[in-house]
């Protein structure tokens, strides 16, 4: 299970690294684009488009890193005044939330892709590319991010039934919730510290 | 007799559009149930105000998100180019002549969506013809060489690489400023949504040749239809043959405003007064676009769409017209 | 219907389900209880139209480019040079974050960058030189949100998506009631130091020597501003394009000083889509909301509630402020735009206000909604950059900014000319 938490946080890290350098050949793209058509009135023709398209995959494929990392932001003025326990159970439903909407989305998402392969749908651009390329590799990018929530969500389920109620926190809660956490485990390191030696 | 009591929900066309407004609106506000008596009506929303991507519509129409459909098919060529097969750029002058070849061709549009999207047509409408404003005057085609002019269809892009211009692709929203600032020379749109938009404010001349007139269609779910009592049928079936003739005259009535509009005269109801010179393509343009017709516009289109679909064509709008498109 | 959306929304944010999700479930849920149409089967459309719409891609863009400047140091230096320059009025580096934020801002189309950017290399400062933690924070969220006043900004542009009102003229709009503001956060600072001087701090003397030799510091920021904002009114490029101009712009120095390696490029990566994925998550679930309210009616709802009110133009305006400033507490920014803008504008349009001074107006209520509590994003960003303590000091040490960003609509609507200005001098050709 630890492994498994590993390859989840590294494949989300690549989910990054393949979404940003996308992002910024997208820059790339549109700053060449700019220039072209003010100096030689010429036009790549769909740079727009493309970095639309990017947009779309690279968000898909870094929406669940972002869930990992928990940087998807969440209102935690009441849920601070929760108990410990209590406030688990919020993140286990929050995550679950989370990640229904998402398999939702991408659900829904296979339709669309579904009917750009049938319709052999083309984007109305002097690309004219199949836009069930960029469709598939977005669908496969919201299925990668609720997969990968998914196992997070498992792990830190199982960490807390082993009774690791510290690790589950740092997985699934929202971050000052966590630093308070870790603050209270460093008291009570330092106090059983000084007891010991006096 | 009375109708059986039927309501709709209605997805339509871009508000700000007078098909919109004019025509759509009050068709399903009013007409639909003043006629039946109160039997039938209908909740609309312009598909803009529901943040619907245009070339989406379609889609939804099939999934059965909503009964009844206002579609700009243009924006729909995407997903199967005969959806612009009667609004090629340059393909007709008058608001006459496109009713004449979308008429020809709403068999072959019919069949495609039962077919493929699970929907009816029902009419046909169009906008303002679709032409160019631009910063610098314009007085023939030839000036266009050479311009940086925002489009936003393929057949418009063939046009423009016909007369060596560069076709930019960007959305409305930035077409304003960027024609302000100079990013681009020209933009095409509608003779009014330009003038309603604020194209006025910054273009200095209108150079008055249709790239078309962004087509409108109402469709209806088929699910929805073969619900339907046959009476409703029939009622909706004659409710849409008069809507459709009251869309065509609208884009008459709307064009001839929009000229107004755009130079200062009144009246002018549902654009905003201002001072542009307006060019009116001369006889080497017609010549010109005729020669762009049958070398750029119609093969490239052909291209898209595939010789079974250019012989459709051939047979309805280019029998129509007097065109005819080559085999790809 | 409008309360059943008031108490799900409210119950979904109170158990802190992440927002995105929060926005996402209350349309779905809205759907199943008032549409007869299946709309949720809508919802991969709306995701992939909304996900791929050009008119956001501003949103990564300037991420990235808020990012690289983080990374590369180049903030740090720009806020290192402004420290030397604002020391000597009361409340000292407190000026500075002001300062140094609006800078930020002229280079970053968001709030949250901005208050991200500059509240990281800030707030090494505080514990060394004994300020009022609460006060400097509530400088740094509130100096934040100039980030979508000041141009570019990315919430001009949606404005301007929404509205159909010319995103150049808006930034020429934004650009003195930024300053102007900025000038009053600073003001604030002043008369809280001056009624309390123990809050302001131990002010550090600098030579003009230092002054002189920290200049080249601010060089950075000033190219990357004429690359985003030079490349609109050049011609060159639209509002949406140009931020990939800032990005090449920034991504240029960092190189040429040799800042960029391969490391930092990929961290760069990381935070870029972390940060853009959580807003566009947002986005997209906004916008599928925004779809569910109008298909069932609700927006229709609230518009002919307001019309039929009749308010005088005075009232109306009261109202909208009333009306973000409530809505704002709860709500993040984009979502909340996205949301009512296109019902609001149009109802403060048809009462005569100008498209382009009501998107002012709009901004700095959705400025005050970003450091008011509950759900305020530049008080959580602050805070998650200060790892300790709880939110509360950070709210506490916004408010009185609330006090001043109120002033300055009040300003705005006696003085509309201060937005109007430069939109009119650059209309006139
Ligand atoms: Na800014
Ligand atoms: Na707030």
């Amino acid at each position: 299970m630890e492994n498994v938490m590993r390859g989840v946080r590294r494949f989300t890290r690549w989910g990054y690294w393949f979404g940003g350098a996308l992002t910024l050949l997208a820059v790339v793209v549109i700053a060449v684009d700019i220039l072209m058509r003010k100096f030689l009135s010429v036009t790549i023709g769909g740079a727009d488009q493309f970095a639309g398209y990017v947009m779309a995959i690279s968000m898909a494929w870094a929406v669940g890193g972002a869930l990992i990392d928990r940087a998807h932001i969440r209102i935690d003025s009441l849920y601070v005044l929760f108990p410990r326990k209590a406030r688990l159970v919020l993140d286990v439903a929050a995550a679950v939330l989370f990640l229904a909407f998402f398999a939702m989305v991408a659900w829904r998402g296979y339709g669309v892709v579904q009917q750009s392969w049938q319709s052999g749908t083309r984007s109305q651009t002097a690309l004219s590319i199949p836009v069930s390329v960029p469709q598939t590799i977005w669908l496969l990018g919201l299925l990668c991010s609720v997969i990968m929530g998914v196992l997070m969500l498992a792990y830190a389920v199982w960490r807390g039934l082993k009774g690791d109620i510290g690790a589950m926190q740092r997985t699934l809660s929202t971050r000052s919730a966590e630093e308070e956490v870790e603050e209270e485990i460093r008291d009570i390191e330092m106090r059983r510290g000084r007891e010991e030696q006096g | 007799q009375d109708l059986p009591k039927t309501h709709f929900k209605v997805i339509g066309l871009n508000s700000p559009t007078p098909v919109s407004t004019v025509d759509e609106l009050p068709f399903w506000r009013t007409t639909i149930p003043d006629a039946s008596n109160g039997s039938i009506t209908a909740d609309i929303t312009p598909q803009d105000l529901m943040g619907i991507d245009e070339a989406a519509g379609l889609r939804l129409l099939k999934l059965g998100v909503m009964d009844f459909a206002g579609l700009d098919i243009s924006k729909m060529a995407g997903d199967d180019p005969r959806f612009e097969g009667c609004d090629l750029a340059g393909l007709t002058l008058t608001p006459d002549e496109a009713r004449k070849a979308c008429d020809a061709y709403r068999d072959v549009i019919d069949q495609q969506m039962q077919k493929n999207w699970n929907a009816k047509l029902l009419a046909f409408g169009g906008n303002n013809p679709q032409v160019f404003w631009c910063r610098d005057n314009i007085s023939s085609l030839e000036d266009l060489r050479g311009k940086k002019v925002r489009v936003f269809n393929n057949s418009m892009r063939d046009f423009l690489s016909g007369v060596g211009a560069t076709a930019v692709s960007m959305s409305f929203a930035e077409a304003v400023p960027a024609l302000s600032n100079g990013v681009i020379d020209c933009a095409v749109t509608g003779t009014l949504s330009g003038n309603i938009g604020g194209l006025n404010e910054v273009a200095s001349t209108l150079y008055a040749i249709p790239l078309g007139w962004s087509i409108v269609i109402q469709a209806v779910n088929l699910n929805t239809w073969n619900r339907l009592d046959p009476d409703v049928q029939q009622f909706m079936q004659d409710q849409f043959r008069a809507f459709e003739h009251k869309m065509w005259e609208t884009v008459k009535l709307t064009t001839e405003e929009a000229v107004n509009c755009n130079t200062g005269k009144e009246p002018c109801t549902m654009g905003k007064l201002a001072q542009i010179s307006i060019v009116t393509p001369g006889e080497q343009d017609e010549a010109a676009r005729m020669k762009l017709l049958q070398d750029a516009i119609i093969p490239g289109w052909a291209q898209r769409c595939g010789a079974e679909c250019a012989q459709e064509w051939n047979e309805s709008v280019g029998k129509a017209l007097g065109a005819s498109a080559p085999a790809p | 219907m409008l309360l059943a959306t008031i108490v799900i929304l409210i119950v979904l944010l109170a158990v802190a389900v992440p927002v995105a999700a929060v926005l996402g479930l209350l349309g779905l849920s809205l759907s199943v209880l008032y549409s007869p149409m299946p709309l949720s089967l809508a919802l991969g459309e709306i995701a992939w139209s909304a996900s791929n719409n050009f008119l956001l891609v501003a949103i990564p863009f300037f991420v990235l480019l808020g990012e690289v400047m983080l990374r590369t140091g180049m903030a740090e230096r720009m806020y290192n040079a402004l420290v030397l320059w604002v020391p000597w009025l009361p409340g000292g580096l407190m000026h500075s974050n002001i300062a140094a934020c609006a800078m930020f801002s002229a280079t970053s189309g968001s709030s949250v960058a901005t208050a991200a950017t500059i509240g990281t290399v800030a707030l090494k400062e505080v514990e060394k030189r004994g300020y009022s933690e609460r006060l400097f924070l509530g400088t740094i969220a509130a100096g934040g949100t100039l980030g979508i006043l000041i141009p570019p900004s990315i919430n001009l542009i949606i404005y301007g998506v929404l509205t159909g009102t010319s995103v150049p003229q808006l930034y020429l709009a934004g650009f003195i009631p930024g300053l102007v503001l900025a000038g009053l956060f600073s003001l604030t600072v002043l008369i809280i130091c001056l009624a309390k001087p123990s809050l302001g701090g131990t002010l550090q003397p600098s030579t003009w020597s230092e002054r002189i030799a920290a200049l080249p510091d601010l060089l950075p920021p000033f190219v990357i501003f004429l690359a985003v904002i030079g490349s609109i009114y050049m011609g060159w490029a639209t509002a949406t394009e140009s931020a990939a101009f800032g990005v090449i712009a920034a991504l240029a120095i960092a190189l040429w000083r040799r800042n960029l390696s391969l490391r930092t490029l990929l961290e760069v990566f990381e935070g870029t889509m972390r940060t853009s994925a959580m807003i566009l998550a947002i986005m997209l679930a906004a916008h599928f909301l925004n779809f569910v309210i109008t298909a069932i009616g609700l927006t229709n709802q609230i518009n002919s509630v307001i019309t039929n009110l009749g308010l005088t133009p005075t009232q109306l305006l009261l109202a909208v402020v009333v009306f973000y400033l409530i809505l704002g507490m709860f709500m993040e920014t984009l979502s909340m735009m996205v949301a009512t803008v296109p019902v609001i504008a149009p109802i403060m349009f048809a009462a005569g206000y100008d498209p382009v001074w009501s998107g002012i107006i709009i901004i700095i209520l959705m400025e005050l909604a970003m450091i008011t509590p509950p759900v305020g994003i530049n008080l959580f960003v602050v805070q998650g950059i200060r790892k300790h303590g709880t939110v509360n000091d950070v709210i506490i040490g916004a408010a009185p900014f609330v006090v001043t960003m109120l002033m300055m609509i009040l300003i705005l609507a006696i003085w509309p000319q201060i937005a109007l200005w430069l939109p009119q001098l650059a209309a006139v050709r």
